[in-house]
């Protein structure tokens, strides 16, 4: 046993030692990092990201900043996206599955957790490319947020891992392709600029539009966009 | 007047269930879609009107005008949710897919574990009928086609309720009434509260970032049927919005 199955193993172990311990684990593993990544962009869309000024006294923030916010958006689910399409190729076998674990959780719970996961590679973590994206874009701006979510992340990451969703290095790989599709992003971001502009003055301009549309935006980001990828699944007929 | 709402039960349980797709559906509609819906109108509401302090234009309030009136009516939801399950046990009304015999077009495994969700959860009044309510009131105050539209939307998506046996006819329009009238009770007292609630709508202003973050929680929590909210009332109280 390689490093990688090795530190899952042990993880895992801890984990499942205790049957609250691993509940907790699986649920926060399925839905916080998700919360936290939401709420962080809303928090840098009010003001977070430091950057730009003021056009006047009632649009209050700056159309600078918005774009920055947006073009991270942006960066963060074109990771998640490749992250997916990569893992679908390369097939890699969860832990869950690969080890055929039974974890001290009900029956009904880990098949419907087994249903959920079994089918999709593990290599490299969408998740982790979604998380560690937003880690990346906000090392340039706020770097102090930054570390604090770094550490929270890879916590979370550990969860997840320790419940068998992914070996340690789908989440590296996940993490390295997040950091550099926000480099890439931003490093386009001349060319960007005409739909990441238009796109923040939308939320001026029609506010009762944009602002709903942008809460389902990060309804969705809480769910780990299941209305987006059932949308695709609906309109290209595929399986996502 | 019973018989009245037997009938209208049917009728909407017999549109509903002619095909097993549209039961499927309706059940889909009716499980957190309306809540998501009312969060996306709250938000909406929230940026409308004139930025700033003061009316620029005699057709347009200023923001904070609005603002006052939504934190009131989220105040009036959060009330009508808490209040909602200990009114219902007054009556102990059973639900029509416990206490009739109506027609589910889905699987019968799936049609036992729904029924077993609201076995012991009485009808009277619709807690959703409740919330949504104050919600269309609320929007009515600010802009009276939002408020008639977000009324028939939401009627409509009680109605599904209705078709699927979730609740009788008479538990919605008396959850409507009263969601309405505790509305207009609250907008009643904003005058008296304008000062605090400025203050709360200027917290968003000079603090921007961390309030906007507290408020996704809350339209998070929304979303999800206050389930939040209710969690932390069952861990003080002994009880919650199920």
């Amino acid at each position: 046993m390689g490093w990688d199955a090795s530190l899952q193993d042990a993880l895992y172990r801890f984990l499942a030692a205790d049957h609250t311990r691993f509940e907790a684990a699986l649920k926060l593993a399925d839905s916080a990092a998700w919360i936290v990544c939401a709420a962080v962009l809303v928090a840098l869309w009010f003001g977070g990201w430091r950057e730009g000024r003021a056009e006047n006294v009632l649009t209050r923030f700056s159309p600078e900043a918005r774009e920055r916010v947006l073009l991270l958006l942006l960066a963060m689910f074109a990771a998640f996206v490749i992250a997916r399409v990569i893992a679908s190729q390369w097939s890699r076998t969860r832990p869950l599955v690969e080890q055929n674990a039974r974890p001290p959780v009900s029956a009904e719970e880990w098949d419907r957790v087994l249903a959920d996961q079994a089918d999709t590679g593990s290599f490299p973590s969408d998740r982790a490319a979604f998380w560690f994206a937003l880690v990346a874009g906000l090392a340039m701006n706020r770097p102090r947020w930054a570390i604090l979510l770094g550490w929270g992340m890879v916590l979370l990451s550990g969860l997840y891992v320790g419940v068998g969703y992914a070996y340690p290095t789908d989440i590296v790989g996940g993490a390295v392709m997040g950091a550099i599709c926000v480099a890439l992003v931003f490093a386009a971001r001349r060319g960007l600029h005409w739909i990441a502009a238009s796109s923040a003055r939308l939320f001026d301009a029609l506010p009762l539009v944009a602002y709903p549309l942008a809460l389902l935006v990060l309804l969705d980001i809480t769910q780990r966009f299941a209305w987006t990828l059932h949308a695709i699944s609906v309109v290209f007929r595929l399986t996502v | 007047m019973h018989s009245l709402d037997v009938d209208l039960f049917h009728y909407l349980n017999e549109l509903v269930a002619r095909s097993p797709a549209m039961f499927e559906s309706a059940l889909e509609w009716t499980d957190r879609a309306p809540w998501v819906i009312a969060a996306l109108l709250f938000v909406a509401f929230w940026f409308y009107g004139r930025p700033g302090v003061l009316a620029t234009e005699a057709v347009t309030r200023p923001r904070v005008h609005n603002r006052r009136v939504l934190i009131l009516v989220l105040i009036g939801m959060w009330g009508m949710a808490i209040a909602g399950p200990p009114l219902r046990h007054l009556l102990d009304r059973p639900r029509p897919l416990v206490s009739e015999t109506l027609d589910a077009p889905v699987e019968p495994d799936t049609w036992v574990e729904i029924r077993a969700t609201y076995d012991d959860r009485p009808s009277f009044p619709s807690v959703p009928a409740l919330v949504f309510f104050v919600l269309a009131t609320g929007l009515f105050a600010l802009n009276a086609a939002a408020g008639i539209g977000s009324a028939l939307l939401f009627a409509l998506l009680l109605a599904l309720e209705v078709g699927l046996g979730l609740a009788w006819p008479s538990d919605v329009v008396s959850g409507a009434c009263i969601g309405f009238l505790w509305a207009v009770g609250l907008l009643r007292i904003e005058p008296w509260v304008r000062h605090p609630l400025t203050r709360i709508v200027l917290l968003f202003e000079h603090n921007s970032a961390p309030m906007y973050v507290a408020g996704f929680f809350v339209l998070l929590d929304l979303s999800y049927r206050f389930a939040a909210i209710s969690y932390v009332l069952r861990v003080m109280a002994g009880y919650g919005i199920r």
